[in-house]
């Protein structure tokens, strides 16, 4: 699905006035939801690398043992919070859509935060260890850590 | 023997008033030797209203017994308290005077003890015993990680349910961690619902687990790691309001929640679609309410998974792990393109835990086009 500022526009602008009416476009219109959240995941996707070097940061320090996991997860988790309460504004701010690019690097970030981010949630409800956790993010830190070469 | 009871009771009685009267001491009112209702002064009710919020922890570690016997020599104290100058002996004291068998003697002695001990008391200040013990213990900040290994109310977090009295402990310990979290409280909320005819219940336990995990989603500013008593009652209320307003409910088959490859649960998904929060709630047996069981902003990915899937919560991890899978007989009811695009999402396959590798590029994904921008902003 290729991304459509005007599209985007249109569709923020149709969800909100759904939303004063006490409606959604999640129920009214299926399908415009669903292109709607293709475009809010581009978005996404976008401010979340805008503080790539946040996240490599933390990840870094988690992976040398500068950082254990509770402290990891502490500041992982308010790093991750801000981002997504940036995003949230963004998606529908105007100015931003109208300038907006989506990205057009052959891997996606945003979603290995956010995989992250729940994995949390998972040692809490003990589905997954802190050690797997670890792992984890030692391999996507490898991972993007070589795209720079 | 009932009547050597009474005669000792009515003994006892005459000894006890007559060294009260000596001793410059007024009796409360409403107060009478046989069985008396037990009286505590404001101060300590404030005191016990403190020491009760601490109470919610597993009884097995050091730092719960500590709280634990604080409590108990808060109880024994009570036995001594006077209530606004006039001495106040509880239910405790006189059951053991009243009740007490054996000769004659024994019973004179411990009336003497606890009547010298009366005396003493009455020489320190009001609630001298509940305050010092409250200044020592209570308000000096102890260093819990040099006494408790790390990370240990994680790693233990499920033990913070206490066994409530109509179950058996050999019972309560072969429940899993989950189901004890389900074990009904009090402040459980129940919630009737045209939505779903079995209702919902907000479990108290599930809440207060989640609360660390799940408080930002609502704007609740954490009061220390854990949160308070209040803001369990908090997020309760929340959810509750959450249900109220959320627009839709995923109650059929393909509402799932799927937290690892191999497990998945059949939940009833309750989403506002205008913030984006889904509380999931696993469903029970008919006729029975679903549990709470947990409440997430969904990412993006997510939400477009949820939607195409009609209800299927995948967490973002496995999404990303592409170790999801498809609710059996799965039917996209609004996309026909997609149903026609190269999916692996293949509803005449009935998958159970089938992966599809292809669903980010050939559903959600917007084609990359170029090499690696990494260092570029």
């Amino acid at each position: 699905m290729d991304y459509n500022n005007n599209r985007h526009k249109k569709l923020v602008l149709r969800s909100q006035a759904l939303q004063k009416q006490g409606k959604s476009l999640w129920i009214e219109d299926p399908k415009a939801s669903f292109e709607l959240t293709n475009y809010q995941i581009s978005v996404e996707e976008q401010v979340f690398w805008t503080h790539r070097q946040n996240f490599f940061l933390i990840m870094e320090s988690f992976i040398n043992n500068i950082l254990d996991f509770d402290e990891f997860e502490n500041a992982f988790s308010l790093l991750y919070r801000k981002v997504r309460n940036e995003k949230c504004m963004l998606q529908i701010d105007f100015e931003y859509i109208d300038k907006f690019q989506p990205s057009t690097r052959p891997y996606t970030f945003a979603p290995v935060m956010g995989s992250i981010y729940r994995q949390f949630e998972g040692v809490q409800d003990e589905y997954i260890t802190e050690q797997e956790v670890k792992d984890y993010v030692k391999k996507k830190y490898l991972e993007f850590q070589k795209f720079k070469e | 023997m009932a009547k050597r009871k009474k005669i000792k009771t009515k003994i006892s009685s005459i000894i006890i008033a007559s060294l009260l009267w000596g001793s410059k001491c007024a009796p409360v009112n409403g107060i009478s030797l046989n069985r008396p209702v037990l009286v505590k002064s404001f101060r300590i009710s404030q005191s016990e209203k403190n020491l009760h919020s601490t109470t919610y922890f597993p009884p097995c570690n050091l730092q719960d017994k500590l709280l634990m016997s604080s409590l108990t020599a808060r109880r024994e104290a009570s036995l001594f308290f006077s209530i606004n100058g006039h001495f106040s002996i509880n239910e405790h004291t006189l059951t053991l005077l009243q009740n007490r068998g054996g000769d004659g003697a024994r019973v004179r002695k411990e009336l003497l003890a606890y009547l010298l001990l009366l005396l003493v008391i009455n020489k320190f200040p009001d609630n001298f015993f509940v305050e010092s013990f409250v200044n020592s213990v209570l308000k000096k900040p102890l260093d819990w990680s040099t006494i408790t290994p790390k990370h240990h109310f994680k790693k233990s977090g499920s033990n913070y349910v206490i066994k409530p009295d109509n179950i058996s402990q050999q019972e309560f310990e072969s429940m899993t961690q989950l189901e004890r979290r389900q074990l009904p409280h009090p402040r459980d909320a129940k919630i009737t619902t045209s939505k779903y005819e079995d209702g919902l219940t907000v479990g108290y336990w599930q809440v207060k687990l989640k609360l660390p995990k799940h408080h930002d989603i609502f704007n609740i500013v954490l009061d220390g790691k854990k949160g308070s008593e209040d803001q369990v009652l908090q997020l309760t209320d929340l959810l509750v309001q959450h249900q109220q307003k959320a627009d839709k409910w995923y109650i059929g088959d393909s509402s799932q929640y799927q937290v690892r490859p191999e497990e998945i649960w059949k939940t009833v998904n309750v989403y506002d679609s205008e913030t984006g929060i889904l509380a999931v709630y696993v469903k029970k047996p008919h006729g029975q309410p679903c549990q709470f069981l947990t409440v997430c902003q969904l990412t993006d990915k997510e939400k477009e998974w949820l939607q195409y899937t009609d209800g299927n919560f995948v967490t973002q991890s496995l999404l990303d792990k592409n170790e999801w899978s498809v609710p059996k007989n799965f039917i996209n009811t609004f996309s026909e393109e997609l149903n026609n695009s190269s999916t692996s999402l293949d509803k005449n396959k009935n998958l159970g835990f089938t992966q599809a590798n292809s669903f980010e590029s050939d559903v959600m994904g917007i084609t990359p086009n170029s090499q690696s921008d990494l260092n570029n902003p």
